[in-house]
Protein backbone atom coordinates (compact mmCIF):
# COMPACT_ATOMS: atom_id res chain seq x y z
CA UNK A 1 0.00 0.00 0.00
CA UNK A 2 3.05 2.19 0.43
CA UNK A 3 3.35 4.46 -2.62
CA UNK A 4 7.13 4.32 -2.35
CA UNK A 5 7.17 0.53 -1.85
CA UNK A 6 8.13 -2.14 -4.40
CA UNK A 7 4.69 -2.23 -6.04
CA UNK A 8 4.29 1.53 -6.07
CA UNK A 9 1.22 1.31 -3.86
CA UNK A 10 -0.47 -1.30 -5.97
CA UNK A 11 -2.14 -4.27 -4.27
CA UNK A 12 -0.82 -7.38 -6.02
CA UNK A 13 -0.41 -11.06 -5.24
CA UNK A 14 2.87 -12.88 -5.73
CA UNK A 15 1.74 -13.97 -9.20
CA UNK A 16 0.84 -10.41 -10.22
CA UNK A 17 -2.93 -10.79 -9.92
CA UNK A 18 -5.01 -8.26 -8.03
CA UNK A 19 -6.76 -9.92 -5.06
CA UNK A 20 -10.53 -9.61 -5.05
CA UNK A 21 -10.87 -10.59 -1.41
CA UNK A 22 -8.47 -10.00 1.48
CA UNK A 23 -8.78 -11.50 4.95
CA UNK A 24 -7.01 -9.81 7.88
CA UNK A 25 -6.60 -12.10 10.87
CA UNK A 26 -6.15 -10.32 14.18
CA UNK A 27 -4.40 -11.47 17.36
CA UNK A 28 -2.17 -14.09 15.71
CA UNK A 29 -0.07 -15.47 18.55
CA UNK A 30 -1.46 -12.95 21.03
CA UNK A 31 -3.95 -13.43 23.86
CA UNK A 32 -3.39 -17.16 23.77
CA UNK A 33 -2.35 -19.42 26.61
CA UNK A 34 -0.39 -21.55 24.18
CA UNK A 35 1.71 -18.72 22.77
CA UNK A 36 1.76 -15.20 24.16
CA UNK A 37 -0.76 -14.39 26.81
CA UNK A 38 -0.53 -10.64 26.33
CA UNK A 39 -2.44 -8.36 24.00
CA UNK A 40 -0.06 -6.84 21.48
CA UNK A 41 -2.02 -3.61 21.62
CA UNK A 42 -1.11 -2.28 18.20
CA UNK A 43 -2.57 -4.97 15.91
CA UNK A 44 -6.23 -3.91 16.14
CA UNK A 45 -5.47 -0.40 15.03
CA UNK A 46 -2.94 -1.18 12.33
CA UNK A 47 -5.27 -3.89 10.98
CA UNK A 48 -8.08 -1.36 10.83
CA UNK A 49 -5.76 1.09 9.16
CA UNK A 50 -4.79 -1.54 6.62
CA UNK A 51 -8.43 -2.41 5.95
CA UNK A 52 -9.17 1.27 5.39
CA UNK A 53 -6.24 1.66 2.99
CA UNK A 54 -7.23 -1.50 1.10
CA UNK A 55 -10.70 -0.06 0.61
CA UNK A 56 -9.26 3.24 -0.46
CA UNK A 57 -6.69 1.91 -2.93
CA UNK A 58 -8.40 -1.15 -4.38
CA UNK A 59 -11.85 -2.56 -4.90
CA UNK A 60 -11.17 -5.73 -2.92
CA UNK A 61 -13.65 -7.06 -0.38
CA UNK A 62 -12.00 -6.87 3.05
CA UNK A 63 -12.69 -9.19 5.97
CA UNK A 64 -11.44 -8.59 9.52
CA UNK A 65 -11.41 -11.61 11.81
CA UNK A 66 -11.08 -10.41 15.38
CA UNK A 67 -11.51 -11.60 18.97
CA UNK A 68 -12.27 -8.13 20.35
CA UNK A 69 -11.60 -4.78 18.79
CA UNK A 70 -9.44 -2.88 21.23
CA UNK A 71 -9.60 0.69 20.10
CA UNK A 72 -8.45 2.40 23.27
CA UNK A 73 -6.72 5.62 22.38
CA UNK A 74 -7.50 9.12 21.37
CA UNK A 75 -9.84 9.07 18.33
CA UNK A 76 -9.31 5.32 17.86
CA UNK A 77 -12.88 4.28 18.58
CA UNK A 78 -14.08 6.97 16.19
CA UNK A 79 -11.82 5.52 13.50
CA UNK A 80 -13.30 2.06 14.10
CA UNK A 81 -16.80 3.54 13.87
CA UNK A 82 -15.94 5.12 10.56
CA UNK A 83 -14.71 1.78 9.19
CA UNK A 84 -17.95 0.08 10.12
CA UNK A 85 -19.58 2.35 7.57
CA UNK A 86 -17.00 1.64 4.88
CA UNK A 87 -18.43 -1.71 3.84
CA UNK A 88 -15.69 -3.67 5.53
CA UNK A 89 -16.72 -7.07 6.87
CA UNK A 90 -16.11 -7.74 10.54
CA UNK A 91 -16.27 -11.34 11.71
CA UNK A 92 -15.99 -11.84 15.45
CA UNK A 93 -14.26 -15.13 16.17
CA UNK A 94 -10.91 -16.76 16.55
CA UNK A 95 -9.75 -18.26 13.25
CA UNK A 96 -9.31 -22.01 13.52
CA UNK A 97 -7.55 -22.67 10.24
CA UNK A 98 -6.44 -21.27 6.91
CA UNK A 99 -6.40 -23.95 4.22
CA UNK A 100 -6.10 -24.26 0.45
CA UNK A 101 -8.24 -27.38 0.47
CA UNK A 102 -11.44 -26.56 -1.42
CA UNK A 103 -14.67 -28.05 -0.13
CA UNK A 104 -16.82 -26.26 -2.68
CA UNK A 105 -16.27 -25.17 -6.31
CA UNK A 106 -16.12 -21.46 -5.39
CA UNK A 107 -13.24 -22.21 -3.00
CA UNK A 108 -11.09 -23.57 -5.81
CA UNK A 109 -7.71 -21.80 -5.99
CA UNK A 110 -8.44 -19.74 -2.89
CA UNK A 111 -7.31 -19.68 0.69
CA UNK A 112 -10.19 -20.68 2.91
CA UNK A 113 -10.46 -19.14 6.37
CA UNK A 114 -12.38 -21.37 8.76
CA UNK A 115 -13.81 -19.51 11.72
CA UNK A 116 -16.66 -19.62 14.15
CA UNK A 117 -18.60 -16.40 13.76
CA UNK A 118 -19.56 -15.96 17.40
CA UNK A 119 -22.04 -13.19 16.70
CA UNK A 120 -24.31 -15.39 14.62
CA UNK A 121 -23.18 -18.68 16.13
CA UNK A 122 -22.18 -20.56 13.00
CA UNK A 123 -18.94 -21.96 11.67
CA UNK A 124 -18.04 -20.20 8.43
CA UNK A 125 -15.67 -20.88 5.56
CA UNK A 126 -14.56 -17.64 3.93
CA UNK A 127 -12.59 -18.02 0.68
CA UNK A 128 -10.10 -15.19 0.04
CA UNK A 129 -7.26 -14.41 -2.36
CA UNK A 130 -4.94 -12.92 0.22
CA UNK A 131 -4.46 -13.40 3.95
CA UNK A 132 -2.78 -10.85 6.18
CA UNK A 133 -1.72 -11.99 9.64
CA UNK A 134 -1.57 -9.42 12.43
CA UNK A 135 1.28 -11.14 14.24
CA UNK A 136 1.69 -10.29 17.91
CA UNK A 137 4.61 -8.39 19.34
CA UNK A 138 7.32 -10.30 21.12
CA UNK A 139 10.46 -9.25 22.93
CA UNK A 140 13.57 -9.13 20.76
CA UNK A 141 15.25 -12.56 20.62
CA UNK A 142 18.41 -11.18 22.24
CA UNK A 143 16.62 -9.20 24.97
CA UNK A 144 18.24 -11.32 27.69
CA UNK A 145 21.73 -10.46 26.38
CA UNK A 146 20.89 -6.79 26.24
CA UNK A 147 19.34 -6.97 29.69
CA UNK A 148 22.51 -8.44 31.09
CA UNK A 149 24.69 -5.93 29.30
CA UNK A 150 22.87 -3.03 30.93
CA UNK A 151 22.24 -4.74 34.25
CA UNK A 152 18.49 -4.30 34.04
CA UNK A 153 15.61 -6.71 34.60
CA UNK A 154 13.03 -8.34 32.36
CA UNK A 155 9.47 -9.23 33.22
CA UNK A 156 8.58 -12.91 32.81
CA UNK A 157 7.62 -12.36 29.17
CA UNK A 158 11.03 -10.90 28.37
CA UNK A 159 10.14 -7.22 28.03
CA UNK A 160 12.40 -4.84 29.95
CA UNK A 161 11.09 -4.08 33.39
CA UNK A 162 10.39 -0.53 34.49
CA UNK A 163 11.21 0.53 38.03
CA UNK A 164 7.56 1.20 38.83
CA UNK A 165 4.60 0.74 36.47
CA UNK A 166 3.00 4.03 37.46
CA UNK A 167 5.54 6.19 39.23
CA UNK A 168 8.74 5.37 37.33
CA UNK A 169 7.65 4.00 33.96
CA UNK A 170 10.85 4.78 32.03
CA UNK A 171 13.35 4.17 34.83
CA UNK A 172 14.99 0.82 35.37
CA UNK A 173 16.47 -0.63 38.54
CA UNK A 174 19.86 0.52 37.31
CA UNK A 175 20.41 4.24 37.71
CA UNK A 176 21.05 6.10 34.50
CA UNK A 177 19.49 3.43 32.25
CA UNK A 178 16.08 4.34 30.86
CA UNK A 179 13.70 2.40 28.64
CA UNK A 180 11.19 3.57 26.07
CA UNK A 181 9.09 1.99 23.36
CA UNK A 182 8.25 -1.57 22.47
CA UNK A 183 11.21 -3.04 24.38
CA UNK A 184 9.25 -2.30 27.56
CA UNK A 185 6.02 -3.84 26.28
CA UNK A 186 3.82 -3.70 23.18
CA UNK A 187 2.83 -0.16 22.34
CA UNK A 188 2.10 2.04 19.35
CA UNK A 189 4.02 4.99 17.97
CA UNK A 190 2.34 7.77 20.04
CA UNK A 191 3.02 5.88 23.28
CA UNK A 192 6.59 5.08 22.19
CA UNK A 193 7.26 8.70 21.38
CA UNK A 194 5.80 9.89 24.67
CA UNK A 195 7.92 7.40 26.59
CA UNK A 196 11.01 8.29 24.60
CA UNK A 197 10.51 11.95 25.44
CA UNK A 198 10.20 11.10 29.11
CA UNK A 199 13.30 8.92 29.02
CA UNK A 200 15.31 11.62 27.28
CA UNK A 201 14.16 14.20 29.83
CA UNK A 202 15.13 11.87 32.68
CA UNK A 203 18.58 11.35 31.21
CA UNK A 204 19.02 15.08 30.67
CA UNK A 205 17.99 15.91 34.21
CA UNK A 206 20.68 13.53 35.46
CA UNK A 207 23.27 15.21 33.25
CA UNK A 208 22.04 18.68 34.06
CA UNK A 209 22.19 18.19 37.82
CA UNK A 210 25.95 17.78 37.51
CA UNK A 211 26.01 15.59 40.59
CA UNK A 212 24.48 12.30 41.61
CA UNK A 213 22.55 11.58 44.76
CA UNK A 214 23.45 8.25 46.27
CA UNK A 215 21.52 5.97 48.56
CA UNK A 216 23.20 6.11 51.95
CA UNK A 217 23.24 2.34 52.52
CA UNK A 218 26.46 1.65 50.63
CA UNK A 219 29.14 -0.79 51.68
CA UNK A 220 32.68 0.19 52.63
CA UNK A 221 35.95 -1.58 53.34
CA UNK A 222 37.73 -1.37 56.67
CA UNK A 223 41.21 -1.51 55.18
CA UNK A 224 43.09 -2.69 58.24
CA UNK A 225 40.94 -5.84 58.35
CA UNK A 226 41.00 -6.58 54.61
CA UNK A 227 43.30 -9.43 53.67
CA UNK A 228 42.93 -8.74 49.96
CA UNK A 229 41.52 -12.20 49.29
CA UNK A 230 39.28 -11.04 46.41
CA UNK A 231 36.24 -13.07 47.57
CA UNK A 232 34.09 -9.98 47.26
CA UNK A 233 35.15 -9.06 43.73
CA UNK A 234 33.19 -11.75 41.91
CA UNK A 235 30.17 -11.41 44.15
CA UNK A 236 29.30 -7.80 43.30
CA UNK A 237 26.71 -7.60 40.51
CA UNK A 238 27.64 -3.94 39.86
CA UNK A 239 31.40 -4.42 39.59
CA UNK A 240 31.66 -1.77 42.28
CA UNK A 241 34.52 -3.57 44.00
CA UNK A 242 38.06 -3.50 42.72
CA UNK A 243 41.34 -4.44 44.28
CA UNK A 244 43.88 -1.75 44.89
CA UNK A 245 46.96 -3.58 43.70
CA UNK A 246 49.35 -1.25 45.50
CA UNK A 247 47.65 -1.52 48.88
CA UNK A 248 46.50 -5.09 48.17
CA UNK A 249 43.09 -4.23 49.57
CA UNK A 250 39.58 -4.21 48.22
CA UNK A 251 38.07 -0.87 47.30
CA UNK A 252 34.36 -0.13 46.89
CA UNK A 253 33.28 2.57 44.49
CA UNK A 254 30.41 4.22 46.35
CA UNK A 255 28.97 5.63 43.15
CA UNK A 256 28.44 2.13 41.78
CA UNK A 257 27.43 0.35 44.99
CA UNK A 258 23.68 -0.19 45.27
CA UNK A 259 23.81 -1.34 48.87
CA UNK A 260 22.61 -4.92 48.67
CA UNK A 261 25.11 -6.00 51.31
CA UNK A 262 25.98 -9.30 49.70
CA UNK A 263 29.71 -8.56 49.90
CA UNK A 264 29.33 -7.68 53.58
CA UNK A 265 27.95 -11.12 54.30
CA UNK A 266 30.59 -12.72 52.08
CA UNK A 267 33.78 -11.15 53.44
CA UNK A 268 35.55 -13.85 55.45
CA UNK A 269 37.47 -11.24 57.44
CA UNK A 270 34.45 -9.13 58.32
CA UNK A 271 36.27 -6.23 56.70
CA UNK A 272 33.33 -4.99 54.66
CA UNK A 273 30.60 -3.11 56.43
CA UNK A 274 27.37 -1.54 55.29
CA UNK A 275 26.07 1.87 56.24
CA UNK A 276 22.65 1.66 57.94
CA UNK A 277 22.91 -2.13 58.05
CA UNK A 278 25.98 -2.64 60.23
CA UNK A 279 26.35 -6.08 61.81
CA UNK A 280 26.06 -4.46 65.25
CA UNK A 281 22.75 -2.89 64.29
CA UNK A 282 21.33 -6.19 63.14
CA UNK A 283 22.64 -8.03 66.19
CA UNK A 284 20.94 -5.46 68.42
CA UNK A 285 17.76 -5.91 66.44
CA UNK A 286 17.95 -9.66 67.03
CA UNK A 287 18.61 -8.99 70.68
CA UNK A 288 15.70 -6.57 70.87
CA UNK A 289 13.31 -9.01 69.28
CA UNK A 290 14.25 -11.76 71.69
CA UNK A 291 14.40 -9.62 74.85
CA UNK A 292 10.92 -10.40 76.08
CA UNK A 293 11.15 -14.05 75.16
CA UNK A 294 9.33 -15.10 78.31
CA UNK A 295 6.28 -12.90 77.78
CA UNK A 296 5.56 -13.56 74.14
CA UNK A 297 2.35 -15.49 74.78
CA UNK A 298 0.20 -12.36 74.78
CA UNK A 299 0.38 -11.73 71.04
CA UNK A 300 -2.62 -11.77 68.74
CA UNK B 1 -4.70 -15.40 67.59
CA UNK B 2 -2.85 -18.54 68.63
CA UNK B 3 -5.13 -21.19 70.06
CA UNK B 4 -5.47 -21.05 73.82
CA UNK B 5 -5.53 -24.82 74.01
CA UNK B 6 -2.01 -24.86 72.66
CA UNK B 7 -0.90 -22.29 75.17
CA UNK B 8 -2.05 -24.34 78.09
CA UNK B 9 -0.41 -27.44 76.72
CA UNK B 10 2.91 -25.70 76.30
CA UNK B 11 2.69 -23.83 79.55
CA UNK B 12 2.39 -20.32 78.10
CA UNK B 13 5.28 -20.84 75.71
CA UNK B 14 4.91 -19.36 72.26
CA UNK B 15 7.36 -19.94 69.42
CA UNK B 16 9.58 -16.97 68.72
CA UNK B 17 10.64 -16.69 65.12
CA UNK B 18 13.14 -14.17 63.82
CA UNK B 19 12.44 -13.32 60.19
CA UNK B 20 14.92 -11.69 57.81
CA UNK B 21 13.01 -10.14 54.93
CA UNK B 22 14.44 -8.60 51.80
CA UNK B 23 13.45 -4.95 51.42
CA UNK B 24 12.20 -5.29 47.85
CA UNK B 25 10.06 -8.38 47.94
CA UNK B 26 9.16 -10.09 51.14
CA UNK B 27 9.30 -7.00 53.32
CA UNK B 28 7.02 -5.21 50.87
CA UNK B 29 4.78 -8.28 50.77
CA UNK B 30 4.59 -8.26 54.57
CA UNK B 31 3.60 -4.62 54.34
CA UNK B 32 0.94 -5.58 51.82
CA UNK B 33 -0.31 -8.32 54.11
CA UNK B 34 -0.72 -5.66 56.78
CA UNK B 35 -2.44 -3.18 54.51
CA UNK B 36 -4.74 -5.98 53.28
CA UNK B 37 -5.53 -6.74 56.92
CA UNK B 38 -4.47 -10.34 56.64
CA UNK B 39 -4.13 -11.91 60.05
CA UNK B 40 -1.15 -14.09 60.69
CA UNK B 41 0.53 -15.54 63.73
CA UNK B 42 2.28 -12.80 65.74
CA UNK B 43 5.21 -15.10 66.41
CA UNK B 44 7.46 -13.92 63.61
CA UNK B 45 9.33 -10.68 64.16
CA UNK B 46 10.83 -9.09 61.11
CA UNK B 47 14.29 -7.66 60.54
CA UNK B 48 14.67 -5.80 57.27
CA UNK B 49 17.73 -6.31 55.11
CA UNK B 50 18.19 -4.75 51.69
CA UNK B 51 18.67 -8.13 50.01
CA UNK B 52 18.60 -11.72 51.15
CA UNK B 53 22.26 -11.71 50.07
CA UNK B 54 23.01 -9.53 53.10
CA UNK B 55 22.12 -12.44 55.34
CA UNK B 56 25.28 -13.26 57.20
CA UNK B 57 25.19 -16.84 58.55
CA UNK B 58 26.14 -15.30 61.86
CA UNK B 59 22.79 -13.54 62.02
CA UNK B 60 21.04 -16.89 61.95
CA UNK B 61 23.33 -18.53 64.47
CA UNK B 62 23.13 -15.48 66.70
CA UNK B 63 19.34 -15.49 66.58
CA UNK B 64 19.24 -19.12 67.70
CA UNK B 65 21.90 -18.52 70.33
CA UNK B 66 19.91 -15.65 71.76
CA UNK B 67 16.76 -17.67 72.08
CA UNK B 68 14.91 -17.82 68.76
CA UNK B 69 12.94 -21.02 68.19
CA UNK B 70 12.99 -20.55 64.45
CA UNK B 71 14.55 -18.38 61.76
CA UNK B 72 12.72 -17.48 58.57
CA UNK B 73 14.38 -15.90 55.55
CA UNK B 74 12.34 -14.27 52.80
CA UNK B 75 13.82 -13.15 49.50
CA UNK B 76 12.88 -12.42 45.93
CA UNK B 77 12.02 -15.26 43.57
CA UNK B 78 14.92 -16.63 41.55
CA UNK B 79 15.59 -14.21 38.71
CA UNK B 80 13.78 -11.37 40.48
CA UNK B 81 16.40 -10.19 42.95
CA UNK B 82 16.56 -6.42 42.93
CA UNK B 83 20.34 -6.76 42.90
CA UNK B 84 20.34 -9.38 40.17
CA UNK B 85 21.59 -12.42 42.03
CA UNK B 86 21.93 -11.73 45.74
CA UNK B 87 19.26 -14.34 46.37
CA UNK B 88 21.33 -17.01 44.62
CA UNK B 89 24.24 -16.14 46.89
CA UNK B 90 21.86 -16.36 49.83
CA UNK B 91 20.52 -19.69 48.61
CA UNK B 92 23.97 -21.27 48.50
CA UNK B 93 24.84 -19.92 51.92
CA UNK B 94 21.54 -21.01 53.41
CA UNK B 95 21.65 -24.53 51.99
CA UNK B 96 25.10 -24.93 53.49
CA UNK B 97 23.96 -23.49 56.78
CA UNK B 98 20.92 -25.77 56.84
CA UNK B 99 23.16 -28.80 56.61
CA UNK B 100 25.38 -27.47 59.37
CA UNK B 101 22.41 -26.82 61.63
CA UNK B 102 21.14 -30.33 61.14
CA UNK B 103 24.53 -31.62 62.25
CA UNK B 104 24.30 -29.38 65.29
CA UNK B 105 21.00 -31.00 66.20
CA UNK B 106 18.75 -28.11 65.23
CA UNK B 107 15.72 -29.47 63.38
CA UNK B 108 15.46 -28.38 59.76
CA UNK B 109 11.95 -27.01 60.27
CA UNK B 110 13.43 -24.34 62.49
CA UNK B 111 15.28 -22.67 59.65
CA UNK B 112 13.25 -21.93 56.57
CA UNK B 113 13.81 -20.06 53.32
CA UNK B 114 10.92 -18.83 51.20
CA UNK B 115 10.83 -16.78 48.01
CA UNK B 116 8.00 -14.24 48.34
CA UNK B 117 7.45 -11.49 45.80
CA UNK B 118 6.17 -8.03 46.67
CA UNK B 119 2.67 -8.92 45.52
CA UNK B 120 2.37 -12.10 47.58
CA UNK B 121 0.94 -10.79 50.83
CA UNK B 122 -1.10 -13.96 51.20
CA UNK B 123 2.05 -16.07 50.99
CA UNK B 124 3.62 -14.13 53.87
CA UNK B 125 0.62 -15.06 55.94
CA UNK B 126 0.63 -18.76 55.08
CA UNK B 127 4.41 -19.05 55.38
CA UNK B 128 4.45 -17.48 58.84
CA UNK B 129 1.45 -19.48 59.99
CA UNK B 130 2.79 -22.78 58.74
CA UNK B 131 6.23 -22.18 60.15
CA UNK B 132 4.79 -21.13 63.51
CA UNK B 133 2.80 -24.36 63.72
CA UNK B 134 5.81 -26.48 62.76
CA UNK B 135 8.01 -24.81 65.35
CA UNK B 136 5.23 -25.06 67.92
CA UNK B 137 5.11 -28.79 67.29
CA UNK B 138 8.87 -29.03 67.85
CA UNK B 139 8.65 -27.13 71.13
CA UNK B 140 11.10 -24.58 72.52
CA UNK B 141 14.72 -24.71 71.38
CA UNK B 142 15.90 -22.72 74.37
CA UNK B 143 19.56 -22.45 73.48
CA UNK B 144 20.28 -19.72 76.09
CA UNK B 145 18.96 -22.00 78.84
CA UNK B 146 20.92 -24.90 77.43
CA UNK B 147 24.05 -22.75 77.35
CA UNK B 148 23.57 -21.96 81.02
CA UNK B 149 23.08 -25.65 81.75
CA UNK B 150 26.09 -26.61 79.67
CA UNK B 151 28.15 -23.97 81.49
CA UNK B 152 27.07 -25.41 84.80
CA UNK B 153 27.93 -28.90 83.65
CA UNK B 154 31.32 -27.71 82.48
CA UNK B 155 31.92 -25.98 85.80
CA UNK B 156 30.91 -29.11 87.63
CA UNK B 157 33.19 -31.20 85.47
CA UNK B 158 36.06 -28.81 86.09
CA UNK B 159 35.48 -28.98 89.84
CA UNK B 160 35.38 -32.74 89.78
CA UNK B 161 38.60 -32.95 87.82
CA UNK B 162 40.26 -30.40 90.06
CA UNK B 163 39.14 -32.33 93.13
CA UNK B 164 40.41 -35.57 91.66
CA UNK B 165 43.78 -34.02 90.84
CA UNK B 166 44.02 -32.58 94.31
CA UNK B 167 43.28 -35.97 95.78
CA UNK B 168 45.93 -37.49 93.52
CA UNK B 169 48.61 -35.04 94.63
CA UNK B 170 47.66 -35.14 98.28
C1 LIG C 1 2.90 -4.46 11.24
C2 LIG C 1 2.93 -3.33 12.21
C3 LIG C 1 2.27 -2.16 11.89
C4 LIG C 1 2.26 -1.10 12.79
N1 LIG C 1 1.58 0.02 12.49
C5 LIG C 1 1.51 1.03 13.36
C6 LIG C 1 0.77 2.20 13.08
O1 LIG C 1 0.19 2.33 12.02
N2 LIG C 1 0.72 3.17 14.02
C7 LIG C 1 1.37 3.05 15.22
O2 LIG C 1 1.27 3.96 16.03
N3 LIG C 1 2.09 1.97 15.50
C8 LIG C 1 2.18 0.94 14.61
N4 LIG C 1 2.90 -0.17 14.93
C9 LIG C 1 3.64 -0.20 16.18
C10 LIG C 1 5.01 0.46 16.01
O3 LIG C 1 5.73 -0.27 15.06
C11 LIG C 1 5.77 0.47 17.32
O4 LIG C 1 5.05 1.17 18.25
C12 LIG C 1 7.11 1.15 17.20
O5 LIG C 1 7.86 0.62 16.16
C13 LIG C 1 7.90 1.03 18.46
O6 LIG C 1 9.08 1.77 18.33
P1 LIG C 1 10.41 1.39 19.08
O7 LIG C 1 11.39 2.42 18.70
O8 LIG C 1 10.13 1.18 20.50
O9 LIG C 1 10.85 -0.05 18.53
P2 LIG C 1 11.33 -0.46 17.05
O10 LIG C 1 10.68 0.42 16.04
O11 LIG C 1 11.10 -1.91 16.98
O12 LIG C 1 12.87 -0.13 17.10
C14 LIG C 1 13.80 -0.92 17.80
C15 LIG C 1 15.12 -0.80 17.10
O13 LIG C 1 16.14 -1.37 17.90
C16 LIG C 1 16.96 -2.17 17.09
N5 LIG C 1 17.59 -3.19 17.94
C17 LIG C 1 17.01 -4.26 18.53
N6 LIG C 1 17.91 -4.96 19.24
C18 LIG C 1 19.08 -4.32 19.10
C19 LIG C 1 20.41 -4.56 19.60
N7 LIG C 1 20.69 -5.62 20.38
N8 LIG C 1 21.37 -3.69 19.27
C20 LIG C 1 21.12 -2.61 18.50
N9 LIG C 1 19.90 -2.34 17.99
C21 LIG C 1 18.89 -3.18 18.30
C22 LIG C 1 16.04 -2.76 16.07
O14 LIG C 1 16.73 -3.18 14.92
C23 LIG C 1 15.12 -1.56 15.78
O15 LIG C 1 15.65 -0.73 14.80
C24 LIG C 1 2.92 -1.24 14.04
C25 LIG C 1 3.58 -2.41 14.34
C26 LIG C 1 3.60 -3.46 13.46
C27 LIG C 1 4.30 -4.73 13.83
S1 LIG D 1 16.76 -7.97 46.61
FE1 LIG D 1 15.37 -9.47 47.30
S2 LIG D 1 16.66 -11.16 47.46
FE2 LIG D 1 18.00 -9.71 46.60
Amino acid sequence: MNASGPTGGDLVLRDGRHPKTVGIIHCVGSRDRNTNRWCSRTCCMYSLKLAHLLKEHSDAEVYNFYIDIRAAGKAYEEFYDKLLEENIHFVRGRVAEVTDWAARPEEEGKLVIRVEDTLIGVVRRVPVDMVVLAVGMEPQADSQDVRRMFNISCSTEGFFLERHPKLAPVDTFTDGIYIAGACQGPKDIPDSVAQAGAAAAQALSLIDAGEIELEPNTAYVVEKDCSGCKSCLAICPYTAITRDEVKQKAFINEALCKGCGTCVATCPSGAIRQNLFEDEQIFSEIDGLLQDRESVSTGG
Amino acid sequence: MASTGMKQETNGWEPRIVAFFCNWCTYTAADLAGVSRLRHAPNARVIRVMCSGRLDPQFVLEAFARGADGVLVGGCHPGDCHYMEGNYKALRRIRFLQRMMKDMGIHEDRFHLEWISASEGEKVKTTINEMTEKVRALGPLGLPERFVKWDEEMDELEHTIAAQEEALHA
